[in-house]
C-alpha cells in the first residue's frame, strides 16, 4: 500500500472516508443486469476484492480468499433528489476496512424505457481516487450496456504502490535532500501563515459534524467562455475554480477580511510515475497539495486565480508533489492523533473533462456526481468539479456544523456566479 | 497555412525549456510538463495559429504528434 493510501486507511479509522459517485441514468439496467455486471467486473480488479489489515504497524491490502460479492441494495426510485440521502449516508458512514470488499452499491431503480434511475457507488478512499473512480464507472456502464467487448477483463493483480514508482531523480540517494528542502519550505509557509493570520478567526473543530451535499452546474456557453478566459490569461481552470471558492468563503465566513487562506488541491501523479499508470489501474495515485494564498481586500477572481496558480505551482515543482504524497501519512497521523487542526479553508478536486459517454448501449448517462467525505479536520468548503459533455458542474460538500443549509446554498450559488461573471468577459 | 511537426516540437520545447522534443515524447511522462505547462503550450498554439483548443481536446494531447494533428484539424490545413 502506498503512503497516500495508508494515510486514508489511517484517517478512515477515525472518521468516515468514502468516495461516493452517483450515476444519473435513463433506461438503466435491470437489477439482474447490474448484479451480473458487478460480478463480472469484480474478478478483473483485485482492488474490488480486498480489505485492509495491519502488519508491523503498516497498513496493507489483503485479498479476500472468500471473494465476497459487492453488496448491492436495490430500492425504488422515488424522485429526482432521492440520490442525495443515499449519497450523504455513504459519506457519513464509517467503513469497516477489515471486511472485503471495500465497495458497496445502492441502485435506485424503476423499470421502463426512458425511466430515470440512479446508481450510487460507495468506496473506501484508500482503494481509489477520483480518476480511478471514473474509470471504474466507465467499465461498469460498459458491462451494464452490453459493451463488454470493449473492455480488457483479464484479472489484474494489485500494482506496486506509488512509493515504488517515484522517478529516480526524486528518490534513492536524493530523497534526504528532497525531504529537508520540503520541510524547510513547509515550516517557512507555516510561520508566515500564522504571522499573517495574527489573532483572527480560525475555524473551530466540531466532533459531531456531518457531510451535506449541494450541486450546481454552468451552462455550455459559460463553460466555453470560462475556458477561453483561463486560456487567454494562461490560467488553469483549477486555479479559477479554487479562487472562486476562496473568495466566496472569505466573504461569508470571514467578513471579507484580508487573510492568508489555505487551499488544498490534488495532483494526479499517474503520468509522472515510472512506469506511468493509466486510471483503469485502481488505486490512489494522487498527492494532496496544501498551499497558502494571501487575499488582499480587493482581490478579484482573476487576480486570486493568479495567486492560486503561483502558490499551487510552487507546491508541485521540484518533486514536492511526490514528497507531499510520501509525507501524507505523517500529516494525517499528526492531525488525527496528536494535534487536531484544520487542514485548510477550501479543497477542490478537479480532474478536468471526464471520459464518459452520453450512452452505453441502451443506457443513457444523464449526469454524474462525485463526493469525497470531508471530516471535522477538513476544510470548511470542499468540492469535486468536472466537465461532462462540455458543461462544468460542481459537487459541493460542507459540514453541517460549519454552515447551515441555507447559507451553503447561498455560498454555492455565489461561487458559480463569480465564475459566470468573470467568464462573461470572454463570451 | 503549412504547419510542420518540427514547428510544434519547437513550440513545446520553448515552453518547457527543453531543446530536444521528439514527436512521440509524452509531454507529461517524458518531458515533465505539469498542468500549467500544458495550458501555456495550448495558449501559445492558439495565439500562433489562431485556433481555439477546448478543454476536452487539451487533455487528449499526450505528444507533440497529437498536438500537431489537433492544430492541423482546427486550423483546417
Amino acid at each position: 500500500m502506498g503512503s497516500i493510501e495508508a494515510s486514508w486507511a489511517l484517517t478512515g479509522e477515525f472518521q468516515p472516508l468514502a468516495v461516493v459517485t452517483v450515476l444519473r441514468l435513463c433506461s438503466g439496467p435491470t437489477p439482474e443486469q447490474l448484479r451480473q455486471a458487478l460480478d463480472t467486473l469484480q474478478p478483473s480488479q483485485q482492488m474490488l476484492n480486498v480489505s485492509i489489515s495491519q502488519r508491523g504497524g503498516r497498513y496493507q491490502f489483503q485479498p479476500d480468499p472468500q471473494r465476497r460479492p459487492i453488496p448491492l441494495s436495490v430500492q425504488p426510485w422515488s424522485g429526482d433528489d432521492g440520490w442525495q440521502a443515499a449519497a450523504e449516508t455513504g459519506l457519513n458512514t464509517l467503513i469497516d476496512h477489515t471486511v472485503a470488499p471495500l465497495i458497496r452499491c445502492t441502485y435506485l431503480y424503476q423499470p421502463g424505457i426512458d425511466a430515470p434511475a440512479d446508481l450510487i457507488l460507495v468506496q473506501h478512499h484508500a482503494t481509489l481516487d477520483a480518476a480511478s473512480s471514473m474509470a471504474l464507472n466507465h467499465q461498469l456502464l460498459c458491462l451494464c450496456g452490453g459493451l463488454e467487448d470493449e473492455l480488457d477483463l483479464t484479472p489484474r493483480e494489485l500494482e506496486p504502490p506509488l512509493d515504488e514508482r517515484i522517478p529516480p531523480e526524486f528518490s534513492g540517494s536524493r530523497r534526504p535532500g528532497r525531504l529537508f528542502s520540503y520541510f524547510r519550505r513547509q515550516m517557512a509557509d507555516e510561520i508566515r501563515y500564522r504571522r499573517r493570520l495574527g489573532g483572527r478567526r480560525q475555524p473551530p473543530i466540531y466532533p459531531t459534524s456531518r457531510n451535506q451535499v449541494f450541486t450546481r452546474s454552468m451552462s455550455l456557453e459559460h463553460t466555453a467562455a470560462l475556458t477561453r478566459g483561463c486560456r487567454r490569461r494562461r490560467l488553469t481552470i483549477n486555479s479559477a475554480l479554487t479562487a472562486a471558492m476562496l473568495l466566496t468563503l472569505r466573504r461569508h465566513l470571514y467578513q471579507d477580511q484580508p487573510l492568508p487562506m489555505r487551499a488544498i488541491n490534488f495532483a494526479d501523479l499517474r503520468p509522472y510515475l515510472r512506469p506511468p499508470l493509466t486510471a483503469d489501474i485502481l488505486g490512489c495515485y494522487i498527492s494532496m497539495l496544501r498551499y497558502t494564498v494571501d487575499l488582499a481586500p480587493t482581490t478579484d477572481l482573476w487576480e486570486t486565480a493568479e495567486l492560486v496558480q503561483e502558490a499551487a505551482g510552487a507546491a508541485i515543482k521540484d518533486g514536492d508533489k511526490f514528497t507531499a504524497a510520501e509525507m501524507s501519512q505523517n500529516l494525517m497521523k499528526l492531525v488525527t492523533r496528536y494535534q487536531p487542526f484544520r487542514l485548510g479553508a477550501v479543497a477542490l478536486s478537479f480532474p478536468g473533462p471526464l471520459e464518459l459517454r452520453p450512452s452505453y448501449g441502451p443506457i443513457q448517462l444523464r449526469g454524474i456526481h462525485a463526493f469525497i467525505s470531508n471530516n471535522r479536520l477538513g476544510p470548511e468548503y470542499a468540492a469535486f468539479a468536472k466537465i461532462l459533455f462540455g458543461r462544468l458542474s460542481w459537487d459541493f460538500i460542507i459540514m453541517d456544523t460549519d454552515m447551515d443549509a441555507p447559507l451553503a446554498e447561498i455560498v454555492a450559488d455565489e461561487t458559480n456566479q463569480i465564475l459566470e461573471r468573470a467568464a462573461a468577459q470572454y463570451a | 497555412m503549412s504547419i510542420t511537426l518540427d514547428e510544434i516540437c519547437t513550440l513545446i520545447g520553448l515552453q518547457l525549456g527543453i531543446q530536444e522534443v521528439g514527436a512521440n515524447h509524452h509531454i507529461q511522462a517524458n518531458l515533465g510538463a505539469d498542468s500549467v505547462d500544458l495550458v501555456n503550450i495550448a495558449a501559445t498554439a492558439e495565439e500562433k495559429y489562431q485556433i481555439e483548443i477546448s478543454e476536452t481536446d487539451l487533455v487528449s494531447i499526450k505528444t507533440a504528434a497529437d498536438l500537431h494533428q489537433l492544430v492541423l484539424r482546427l486550423a483546417g490545413s
